[in-house]
């Protein structure tokens, strides 16, 4: 019970914007001719900057500018670009900065110019205060001395300015002097204090402001209940945690209003992906699959229209019996069953059953065919460092398979920290959905310096409609409404292998689920990662 | 007394050496300090501007520098001072300081740079704190701004104090001629006005916040001028002992105002940080000044007509006085500054708007009412706590010029 608490803390106090624990952005995708991967480290206090890399596909690049684009002013209210400058050594690679003043959904416009033409690309970025901050021993006692000399000094000049300075040149202090200077002193002390009483009461009042302009995650309730013979889990968003951000502006992400994951706490051992319905606006459902009992880490994404800003809600929750459920409530939904943390033995014995795979080790799927994570085997992970974490996928008889869209992409990942402090939902453009970077670019197209949204009511309605329209949909329809850029040929060939662009956020054990399409069949490959 | 009529008891005696001559035996540290008074608003009003119209800077940014280069060296020159003649100095020199500390001899305007020069320094590392933990700036107003806020005005009435305790003591240099010796003593008044309305430059400019074309038509505003203004003024007037004082220094306030913002608004300026609403081409600047000059007249005027009566009888006249002049003026100029068309041009600066304000708002060139007081009740009641503000301001400007009239080191 009490790690379940440390963990319920953990998750309530990193912050919850577009996944937990993992501020950098990475974005991988082509700008005209060019294909980029681009890195954003925001500012963990707005305003601040962020600061970003972009890693290009050749040394044909002449310039590469880059600005931010806030969704409630446009175009229109962005600045002059700035330049990204090379960095030395790599004729390739790009860096700059961009200054982040509201925490307002924003984003970065990368404009690449060269041989190959010039072209843009957007990246979403979370631009939110989220760290609190104390002062270190070393500046405060540097400041708190400086303090006492300047105290001491304005003392001194209180002091002087009526006793000595009136004195005509030459003559010597008297006592009458010397008790004028003590008066005076006792009156520049007084004022000094009450300077520091005044400084230190309006230092509370702008740090309280700070606080409460810090950003706020929605709180989700969470509880399973049996209905119909049937284990659902119920998420109620708490209203309390809204403020001004109205959830009837949610729009779905890859089809989906809700990803929501549940991971068995400490032996990492169960996992589930599930797309819960909406009942209103506050409250969703969805049908558990066939978990094992045992306590769970919920990590749940939504997204709004504003900025396409997504949102992790994050609870526990304990599933006290296996649940032994009949009926599906989305053919999308998934779950996978594995080898505990530090175990080779699995505990289960669920048809799902898959062992868990380490860098460069081929390892069986579900389905009899093989994934392969391609890092080297020995090669430490470094934390704060953009990785592709590519992985291949080979059929029975050995040769590449052929994967098909599984919501719109061509694989889904989550990673989850063993200790539950990190978690993201991956995809393979990179922490950033595409749906985010449609709603931006959009945004963007807009002249108008306010972007035009309709009312709660009239969006929701609307949205509602196009989820009821994509569930009648065929598969090929749905990956072509999700995935309307791409070719959807009658093979839907799309090779056997998959990258997912993404940045260790810190050190220490790191479990991935990989989920990826084949044969109509979707399939969970878990990886386990250390991470230094 | 006409200064010819004195000519014929005046020595020949004349300096040879140049610079003696060119410095009138009046310390170097009182011109270094009175620069950099001057150096440390220029980078004040660039740096509101630089805000204003670029928004982001850093560290080192061209308005920063010269803050820096004013307080720093203020502050060095003061400190050396201070060491100089603690460690070096002859019996006659530390005559002419305040010691302190036991061991210390500085003057008291050099305490104040020093002081001052301490306080920036103090500053620089808590706004570096203070940046990475609520953010780089968006506010004028912040615990370390503040510090350095105190620290910049600590220096230029340090300059002032310096200038005014040289001026107080009225010496007769003996390697100067008699004219010299004249020229020096106006010298020292013209840089004391000088360094005195830079002051009040500066206070207008911390005040810029209640002070601005939009909230002339307030009754906030004319309390919050009543409480500052009257104060320095007067304090200023009396200590220069110069019948047209307080006019003559709301003069120097206002002209240099109008210099320095008419000059940087000559600048090419372009926004770099979102979101910019308005899309300038050059540096936008504070305002106009205060037509402080003509408040400051009537002062002068009721000052000399009214020069017998006591101290507190004379600030409520002053205050009063004050009061009546700033409404009467201010009121129809703030109609002028924001709604004529006339007002919108380098001179009067009403065209200047800030970066990340729409320019499109019908309220640029029109008062917004929750900024206009309305119905005699309130502004009676507003000309009453005015009053009372302006009759204590004015108060404490008195004795503090009565301080300041006696300073010696």
């Amino acid at each position: 019970m009490k790690n379940f608490i440390i963990i319920f803390l953990i998750l309530n106090t990193f912050f919850t914007y577009a996944h937990v624990g993992s501020p950098g952005v990475v974005y991988e995708g082509n700008a005209g001719k060019y294909a980029l991967q681009v890195y954003v480290q925001p500012p963990d206090v707005i305003p601040g900057t962020a600061k970003v890399t972009i890693f290009t596909d050749g040394a044909d690049i002449e310039h590469i500018r880059i600005k931010p684009i806030y969704f409630w002013y446009g175009d229109e209210g962005s600045p002059v670009s700035d330049e990204a400058l090379p960095i030395a050594g790599k004729n390739d690679q790009f860096e700059g900065l961009i200054w982040f003043m509201t925490a307002t959904p924003a984003s970065v416009e990368v404009e690449v110019s060269g041989k190959r033409g010039t072209a843009k690309m957007i990246v979403p970025v979370a631009a939110v205060s989220t760290a609190k901050r104390s002062m270190p021993a070393g500046l405060g006692w540097i400041l708190a001395a400086l303090g006492v000399f300047l105290i001491g000094v304005l003392t001194t000049i209180f002091g002087a300015s009526v006793s000595d300075s009136l004195q005509p040149v030459g003559e010597k202090a008297t006592p009458k002097t010397a008790r004028k200077r003590i008066m005076g002193s006792l009156v520049g002390a007084s004022f000094c204090g009450l300077l520091l009483f005044i400084g230190n009461n309006w230092w509370g009042g702008l740090t309280k402001t700070y606080l409460n302009d810090m950003y706020k995650p929605y709180i989700a309730n969470t509880k399973i209940i049996e209905e119909n013979n049937q284990t659902v889990l119920k998420l109620a968003i708490d209203s309390n945690s809204v403020y001004n951000r109205k959830l009837s502006y949610l729009i779905p992400d890859h089809g989906k209003l809700m990803h929501l994951f549940l991971v068995r706490q400490g032996m990492m051992d169960a996992f589930a992906h599930l797309h819960p319905v909406r009942l209103d606006t506050l409250n969703f459902e969805a049908t558990l699959p066939n978990l094992p009992a045992g306590k769970y880490l919920l990590y749940a994404d939504i997204m709004r229209y504003i900025g396409g800003f997504q949102y992790t809600l994050t609870d526990t929750i304990e599933i006290k019996n296996a649940v032994k459920n009949t009926k599906v409530q989305d053919p999308d939904d998934t779950y996978a069953i594995t080898n505990a943390l530090n175990e080779k033995k699995v505990n289960s014995l669920d048809e799902t059953i898959t062992i868990c795979g380490t860098p460069g080790i081929k390892t069986k799927l579900q389905d009899g065919s093989s994934i392969v994570w391609e890092e080297k085997p020995n090669k430490s992970l470094m934390a704060g460092q953009v990785y592709d974490l590519k992985f291949s996928v080979v059929s029975q008889d050995g040769k590449e398979a052929v994967l098909q869209p599984y919501l719109g992409m061509m694989g889904h990942a989550a990673i989850v920290k063993t200790d539950g402090s990190v978690y993201i939902h991956l995809h393979p453009t990179g922490t950033v959905s595409s749906t985010s970077v449609g709603v931006m670019q959009k945004r963007i197209e807009e002249t108008s310096v306010e972007p035009f949204i309709a009312t709660p009511k009239v969006f929701k309605d609307s949205i509602d409609k196009v989820l009821a329209k994509i569930q009648t949909m065929s598969e090929t329809q749905k990956n072509q409404f999700l995935m309307p850029d791409m070719n959807h040929n009658a093979q839907e060939h799309h090779g056997g292998s998959v990258k997912f662009p993404y940045v260790f956020p810190t050190a220490g054990s790191y479990r991935i689920w990989l989920q990826i399409k084949r044969n109509g069949k979707i399939l969970t490959g878990v990886f386990d990662a250390v991470v230094i | 007394m006409a200064i010819t009529s004195l000519l014929p008891n005046f020595s020949l005696k004349q300096t040879d050496n140049p610079t003696k001559s060119f410095l009138l035996g009046i310390p170097l540290q009182i011109y270094v300090v009175a620069i950099c008074s001057a150096l440390v608003i220029i980078g004040v009003l660039w740096d509101i501007a630089w805000h204003m119209s670029i928004g982001r800077d850093g560290l080192f940014s061209a308005p920063h520098n010269a803050i820096y280069l004013g307080a720093a060296l203020a502050g060095i020159i003061s400190g050396y001072q201070v060491l100089k003649t603690s460690f070096w100095g002859t019996t006659q020199e530390k005559g002419k300081m305040v010691n302190f500390w036991g061991i210390f001899y500085s003057s008291l305007g050099g305490m104040f740079c020093i002081w001052g020069g301490f306080g920036a320094a103090t500053s620089a590392p808590f706004d570096d704190w203070w940046h990475a933990t609520y953010g780089l700036d968006v506010k004028i107003f912040s615990p370390p701004h503040t510090i350095l806020a105190l620290g910049l005005i600590s220096i230029q009435i340090g300059a002032m104090i310096s200038v005014l305790a040289v001026l107080n003591r009225k010496e007769k240099i003996v390697y100067l001629s008699d004219i010299q010796n004249i020229n020096r003593e106006n010298r020292l008044r013209n840089i004391f006005m000088f360094t005195a309305g830079l002051v009040l430059l500066t206070v207008n400019t911390f005040l810029t916040e209640f002070m601005g074309r939009w909230n002339m038509h307030n009754d906030f505003f004319y309390e919050i001028g009543c409480g500052a203004f009257p104060l320095f003024m007067i304090a200023f007037a009396r200590a220069s002992n110069i019948k047209w004082g307080a006019t003559i220094i709301a003069l120097i306030y206002m002209v240099v105002m109008i210099i320095i913002n008419g000059t940087i608004r000559q600048f090419p300026a372009e926004p770099l940080l979102a979101p910019v609403s308005n899309h300038i081409t050059f540096f936008q600047t504070t305002a106009f000044p205060l037509l402080l000059v003509f408040p400051a007249l009537i002062m002068d005027i009721l000052r000399d007509k009214f020069s017998q009566k006591n101290d507190w009888v004379l600030a409520l006249i002053l205050g009063f006085g004050f009061f009546i002049t700033f409404l009467i003026i201010q009121y129809p100029m703030g109609s002028f500054l924001k709604e004529s068309e006339l007002a919108r041009n380098w001179f009067f600066q009403s065209d200047t708007w800030s970066y990340n304000n729409n320019p499109d708002t019908e309220w640029r060139y029109k008062y917004l009412d929750r900024y206009t007081t309305q119905g005699f009740q309130k502004w009676a009641i507003a000309s009453f706590i005015s009053i009372i503000l302006g009759f204590i301001s004015a108060r404490i400007g008195l004795l503090w010029g009565n301080w300041m009239k006696k300073v010696q080191r």
